[in-house]
């Protein structure tokens, strides 16, 4: 698709070719900040101190490398909320669409581990090309049965790696 | 080091099998590079977990012919429909896509094919002559000075932050969070594992590098509402001969650009942090600016082709520079192709010139033939490269989608680490979205682990003591370089590298 308006490099926004989205507000990258310096605390106070031993001999405990870490990300949120900085590109309706393909995958592995990758596979393709907005039948069962099925001749009898 | 390495290694590379992998990886780069949304790291993230089915020179080498075509492939569509492929192709739009516009699209794409196989050669020279004796330097480092190297490669992130550094710096400190779980390297206690026993050894770089890097990626083109690639533009079979093909004239009269382009290319790519983009757009503007006709530049003049294309290929064998003597990577290219070496079972860094120098020969000619076969193949290929431009996304992305289950399912398993793949792809989409570089996470993640390590190393020799680092002074120098990369790369964000630093985008894995 070609947007004459745009040069080359604006046509690379986060999200490919095609138009940028809009740039979003400070009052977002400050609460970022915020969120992120959030979470190194929790890190630092809660999550490390449960999942690390502290170790008192040799050079550096198990705890030392991730609080210096969270610590970073603590103190660089509060320069974040302070000073904020940088562009945010989202669209609210595109991430909904984005966790429906997620979750579309989860519920992929779920079917492989129980019907096998040859019947979950090809319903993924198929849900995901639906989604997409593809409906030309040729497309279709190229997308559906051509490409799951050299998937898995490749691996499964080509290379003799196991498939689910 | 004995010749008859160097020539067993070369050897090795010109096997079938060998240049079978070599011919498929530079096939599938430019066939990724060609379909705008896909691009070369993308492909190579993909195509790690896969490699550890092959011997290892065919394994890197694949993967290296994977990058090499996706450079070359990333110009097609940016001549053609005046998207670049690539975020490194988009020096080349500003003269291609005039000159596809004037009936010429074949002659730009030419141009753009013979000078990246120049510049990339050029580069592969300058890897082949400067990477053994630069071995042997890092050879003689100890535990500080390897410490004050780690903490050196970790500064090459402050040119990969993109626009917001604070936002830079908080993705590169949640990547060393990342690369922290598993066994603690010093005492061997786990850690951050919350007792998934997967995750002693700590997250796999395949489930993160292909949620973060492909999967996110594939979610923003799925999530975007009619998001199908339309015809491009229509070559017409009756042009006149003179406009379908690059003359020796044309070529001759690009030579000084291109040997330009590809010093610049050379020189950024031994660089680690700066990258493609930075090098193209460098290139291009030096040229436009010693050109006698610079007002030309941007309406469709060959020489702006040339000069963007050289330089950024040439990125591509002097980025092997840091990883083969230091095992630094300079980029995710790199990051991904250190993983692959991991999966092997071989660890990039100085000790690979001693231990596996057949392996390093043998990839050096196989880099060389990659060359060759990215002329055969994209004099071969041009044209049918154009019509993957009009591929559908509908059927391309659905199907990269369950390569990359297959694949993470593969390298790390099971169905555990395919899901930790979609946790770091919904972790990739959100950082896209905020304005996080999710390149200077995926570097800070892959040196985590070793900059711990030899951190602690280090601890020890110097027993905690500052002062004892007067003893080393290759050490202290490092430690002062990297002062000046943190100035250079990241407080006073020259200009070249700005353009590659909006880092936060899914595609700049080219850096």
């Amino acid at each position: 698709m070609t947007h004459p308006a745009a040069t080359p490099a604006e046509r690379l926004d986060h999200r490919g070719p095609g138009p940028k989205l809009p740039a979003r507000g400070s009052l977002l990258n400050r609460a970022l900040g915020l969120v992120i310096a959030l979470l190194g605390t929790t890190l630092i106070l809660g999550i490390i101190p449960a999942q690390a031993e502290d170790i008192g001999r040799g050079a550096l405990s198990p705890r030392d490398f991730p609080i210096f870490a969270a610590g970073v990300m603590v103190v660089f949120g509060l320069v974040q909320a302070i000073y904020p900085t940088g562009e945010n590109r989202y669209d609210l309706t595109e991430m909904g669409r984005a966790a429906l393909v997620v979750g579309a995958g989860l519920l992929t592995l779920l079917l492989m581990t129980r019907f096998g990758y040859i019947a979950a596979a090809p319903a993924l393709a198929a849900a995901l090309m639906l989604f997409a907005g593809e409906r030309r039948p040729l497309w279709l069962a190229v997308g559906v049965v051509a490409m799951p099925g050299v998937i898995w001749t490749l691996f499964e009898v080509v290379l003799r790696r196991p498939l689910p | 080091m004995d010749t008859s390495i160097i020539l067993a290694g070369v050897g090795d590379a010109f096997t079938l099998y060998n240049l079978l992998f070599v011919v498929c990886g530079v096939a599938l780069g430019q066939f990724v590079g060609a379909v705008p949304g896909l691009s070369a790291p993308m492909a190579i993230a993909i195509a790690v977990p896969f490699t550890f089915t092959l011997s290892p020179l065919a394994a890197i080498a694949f993967l290296v012919g994977v990058g090499k075509g996706g450079t070359v492939g990333g110009a097609i569509p940016a001549v053609l429909i005046n998207t670049p492929g690539s975020p490194e192709a988009a020096a080349t739009a500003l003269d291609g896509a005039p000159l596809a516009r004037q009936g010429k699209p074949l002659k730009a794409m030419k141009m753009a094919l013979y000078a990246s196989v120049t510049g990339d050669t050029m580069s592969d020279i300058v890897l082949i002559v400067a990477a053994p004796p630069l071995a042997i330097l890092a050879l003689r480092m100890g535990p500080v000075e390897v410490a004050c190297l780690m903490i050196f490669s970790l500064t090459i992130i402050a040119g990969l932050v993109g626009d917001s550094t604070a936002k830079g710096v908080m993705a590169a400190a949640f990547g060393i969070v990342c690369a922290s779980v598993g066994l603690d390297p010093e005492h061997g206690s786990p850690r951050l594992t919350f007792g998934f026993f997967e995750l002693d050894d700590g997250l796999p770089l395949p489930a993160v590098a292909i949620g973060v890097l492909a999967v996110a990626q594939i979610l923003i083109q799925l999530s975007r509402r009619g998001a199908a690639t339309e015809a491009a533009i229509v070559v017409d079979a009756n042009q006149p001969a003179a406009d379908k093909r690059v003359s020796f004239a044309e070529y001759w009269a690009c030579r000084t650009t291109m040997l330009r382009g590809g010093a610049i290319g050379t020189v950024v790519g031994a660089i680690p942090g700066i990258g493609a983009s930075a090098a193209a757009f460098l290139s291009y503007s030096i040229a436009r600016r010693s050109d006698p006709d610079p007002q030309s530049f941007g309406k469709g003049n060959i020489k702006g082709v040339a000069a963007s294309e050289a330089a950024n290929s040439a990125v591509m064998g002097a980025n092997l520079i840091p990883l083969l003597t230091l095992g630094v990577p300079g980029n995710v290219v790199a990051a991904l192709i250190i993983g692959a070496f991991v999966i092997q079972g071989i660890q990039p860094g100085p000790l690979l010139f001693q231990e596996q120098g057949r392996l390093i020969y043998g990839l050096f000619g196989a880099m060389m033939m990659a060359n060759v076969m990215n002329l055969c193949i994209g004099l071969f290929g041009l044209r049918l490269w154009s019509f993957v431009v009009k591929a559908p996304a509908s059927v391309i992305f659905p199907t990269a989608l369950i390569l990359c289950m297959t694949g993470v399912y593969l390298t790390t398993g099971g169905i555990f680490g395919v899901a930790l793949m979609f946790a770091f792809a919904v972790i990739g989409y959100l950082m896209r979205a905020f304005g996080f570089s999710v390149v200077a996470f995926i570097i800070a993640f892959v040196l985590g682990r070793p900059l711990e390590l030899s951190l602690a190393q280090a601890l020890i020799v110097t027993q905690g003591e500052v002062g004892r680092l007067a003893d080393h002074p290759v050490g202290l120098a490092l430690l002062a370089l990297s002062l000046l990369s943190v100035y250079w790369l990241g407080l006073r964000k020259p200009k070249g590298i700005k353009a590659e630093r909006t880092g936060a985008a899914p595609y700049q894995p080219a850096p």
